[in-house]
């Protein structure tokens, strides 16, 4: 099957002068046209890393991509130079960021700022440019948009801020967007606003999503698939409905255990013991031991594969080579 | 519940002058960051503050922190009114947990003088004193002894945030003000310092006073809910009253907006038009009459004052004025 984004065994470390941290340390993946894939994990999981990596976002001066492949319409991302992946990033592929305020420029006006994005990838006059601009605002339900054309950023509040990142995004009618928490800096009103607006755009023009997020609560408004990350392996992946219904890897359960309903009243919350360590290379250890309920000494010794499981979820857990062996016989 | 009142708010406004001009400045606005709050604190529960960013909250908790100077109204605190100059046996009884424990705590003090600090300012205790109100507060909170000569650089933030918790309990407070303590740390951790608040609310039956913009996170902690909005409370009901009878349509839309952690059981949200406004030109009415679905005529124009609907349910809204009579 031909997908429009296939990552295979990427690995990006970082350098410091103590040890060399595996951020992301073998991650594979695959992507359909116009799916919604949630990457989910907490601070330090290397769930940003991986986006960088592929887009080439990352500071050669601490950080190097040491292996792997990244398919993108079946040309390898990581092999290219900078001038051929500048062709495709802000084009084909874009990003939307976490704080919009940093994202954009103070300095020039909403027009320029979109218009940019067309003149850098395509031959179109100005009066072009700013033409799309205009429908590009009104894509993302921008009031009076071409009077904003003319404002500067502060000028905005960070909601509408987030859709003019979301319409610069746009503007070329990427086949992929990467959000990169996207809603995390916003209000859980506006944030509803923009999520809601994503899958809209999502239903109408097509593009796949990878979201980035810690938000559980997020990842299950808005997508198909989910990855759970964690010391820069894959440790679950499933469709949104399996994983949230039932999660193999006892860190995907610690997490959904500890989240703070507002539906029901928990007495306690679930906790997952312990804090996230840094881990340095080789890695030869399942990285979650630690905080693990039911570890065993095999965890120790051999870091587990992402076994396969009936439900057609993936598990980075010992527990679950019982359950592959079954759907083998 | 012991109805022992602990603190007392009322008629609480804080406006901030808007300048103009370098040498002869002008006043040419205000923002009403709180405007006309009341409510009561009572003893061993606690208060759950909720709003979006610029409601109010944080200026709200710093008033009563005596950190910021009203403008009007009183706060009354055990039975005595306090500002910013109460005086040093009042201001002990009420301590702080603030938001970023990587901020609220001095990079030059090890553990034990950023814990003890309290103790030094407002006792005379010898360093063996001191000793044996520290351990026990240390294991209570869930830090290791030997993390005393450590610098805060060494912790994770949990682990600091941890620490500001028992900076804030070493001089056992009266009431303890939490401004948005676990919205800076991850799920895991943050279900950790949740489960430790609980733990110490027990252990020390403290008053608390919670901020935070997270619903979930109110709900989990709380045992009444103040929802406020644009510097003005909306509503004030106890944690079960308010999430299974949400009258004010904002409290409603709020909760319709926060996403659930369960794909089968995404509830239909109540869309919000608009943004929130400046509280530069606040709306002369009701300050949600803007976004509001149900907005009638005289919302735009009046403001809705605090109602009394059923028990210790309060709220400010014109749809439920008929028949209610008004209180506080």
């Amino acid at each position: 099957m031909n997908y429009l984004l296939e990552v295979d065994n990427l690995r990006t470390y970082y350098y410091s002068k103590k040890r060399i941290v595996p951020a992301v340390d073998g991650v594979s993946f695959h992507l359909e046209k116009g799916e919604v894939l949630g990457l989910v994990g907490e601070s330090g999981c290397g769930k940003s890393t991986v986006v960088r990596a592929i887009t080439g976002l990352i500071d050669p001066t601490y950080a190097r991509v040491e292996e792997g492949t990244a398919l993108f319409c079946d040309a390898d991302l990581l092999k290219m130079k900078e001038k051929e992946l500048s062709k495709i990033r802000g084009k084909e592929i874009s990003m939307v960021f976490q704080n919009p305020l940093s994202a954009l420029n103070p300095v020039y006006t909403i027009g320029n700022q979109l218009t940019e994005a067309l003149t850098t990838h395509f031959s179109v006059s100005r009066k072009e440019a700013q033409d799309r601009a205009v429908e590009l605002l009104r894509l993302v339900h921008i009031p009076s948009p071409e009077t904003r054309l003319k404002e500067y950023p502060h000028q905005l509040s960070g909601g509408m801020q987030q859709r003019v990142l979301i319409a610069i995004a746009l503007a070329c009618n990427p086949q992929l967007v990467i959000a990169d928490e996207p809603t995390t800096a916003l209000d859980v009103t506006i944030q509803a606003q923009i999520l809601d607006l994503l899958k809209e755009l999502r239903s109408r023009l097509g593009m796949a999503i990878i979201l980035i997020t810690h938000n559980m609560g997020v990842v299950a408004a808005m997508c198909d698939r989910m990855l759970v990350m964690y010391g820069g392996v894959v440790v679950e992946e499933g469709s949104c409905r399996t994983v949230f219904a039932s999660p193999s890897h006892p860190y995907t359960k610690g997490l959904l255990a500890s989240i703070p309903s507002v539906t029901e009243d928990r007495q306690r919350l679930y906790s997952i013991k312990g804090q996230v360590p840094v881990f340095s290379v080789p890695v030869s250890q399942c990285r979650f031991l630690d905080r693990c309920e039911s570890c065993t000494e095999r965890c120790r010794k051999e870091e587990p594969p992402l076994f396969s499981l009936p439900n057609g979820s993936k598990c980075r857990c010992w527990l679950m080579e019982e359950r592959q062996g079954k759907e083998n016989d | 519940m012991n109805r022992d009142i602990i603190l007392s708010v009322s008629g609480l406004k804080k406006y901030f002058p808007v300048r103009r001009g370098l040498i002869l400045q002008k006043t040419v606005g205000q923002v009403k960051a709180v405007d006309d709050v009341s409510f009561q604190v009572y003893r061993g529960e606690t208060l759950g503050i909720i709003g979006e960013s610029g409601c109010g909250k944080t200026t709200l908790a710093r008033m009563i922190m005596g950190l910021e100077k009203q403008t009007e109204g009183e706060i009354t605190f055990l039975g005595k009114k306090i500002d910013t100059e109460m005086p040093a046996d009042l201001r002990k009884k009420i301590q702080m947990v603030f938001q970023d424990p990587y901020s609220s705590l001095d990079p030059r003090m090890n553990i034990r003088r950023i814990i003890e600090e309290p103790l030094r300012v407002h006792t005379k205790l010898s360093a063996n004193e001191k000793r044996q109100i520290l351990l026990p507060l240390l294991k209570n909170v869930g830090i290791d002894e030997n993390a005393l000569q450590k610098y805060p650089h060494e912790f994770s933030g949990g682990q600091r945030q941890r620490i500001g918790i028992a900076r804030a309990l070493i001089l056992q407070p009266e009431l303890l003000l939490c401004d948005e303590p676990v919205s800076a740390l991850d799920v895991s951790i943050q279900a950790q310092i949740l489960n430790l608040f609980k733990d110490l609310e027990e252990t020390y039956h403290l008053t608390m006073i919670f901020v935070s913009h997270d619903m979930s996170v109110i709900r989990h902690i709380s045992d009444r809910i103040i929802v406020m909005y644009l510097g003005q409370i909306m509503e004030i009901a106890p944690k079960k009253e308010l999430f299974d009878h949400t009258l004010h349509p904002y409290s409603q839309a709020l909760m319709s907006a926060i996403p659930v952690a369960d794909p089968e059981r995404q509830r239909a949200r109540i869309p919000l038009k608009g943004e929130i406004p400046s509280p530069l030109n606040a709306p002369p009415g009701c300050p949600f009459s803007g976004r509001c679905a149900k907005a009638k005529e005289i919302c735009h124009c009046q403001k809705p004052g605090l109602r009394h609907t059923s028990a210790q349910h309060y709220v400010a809204c014109h749809l439920f004025a008929e028949g209610c009579e008004e209180t506080l």
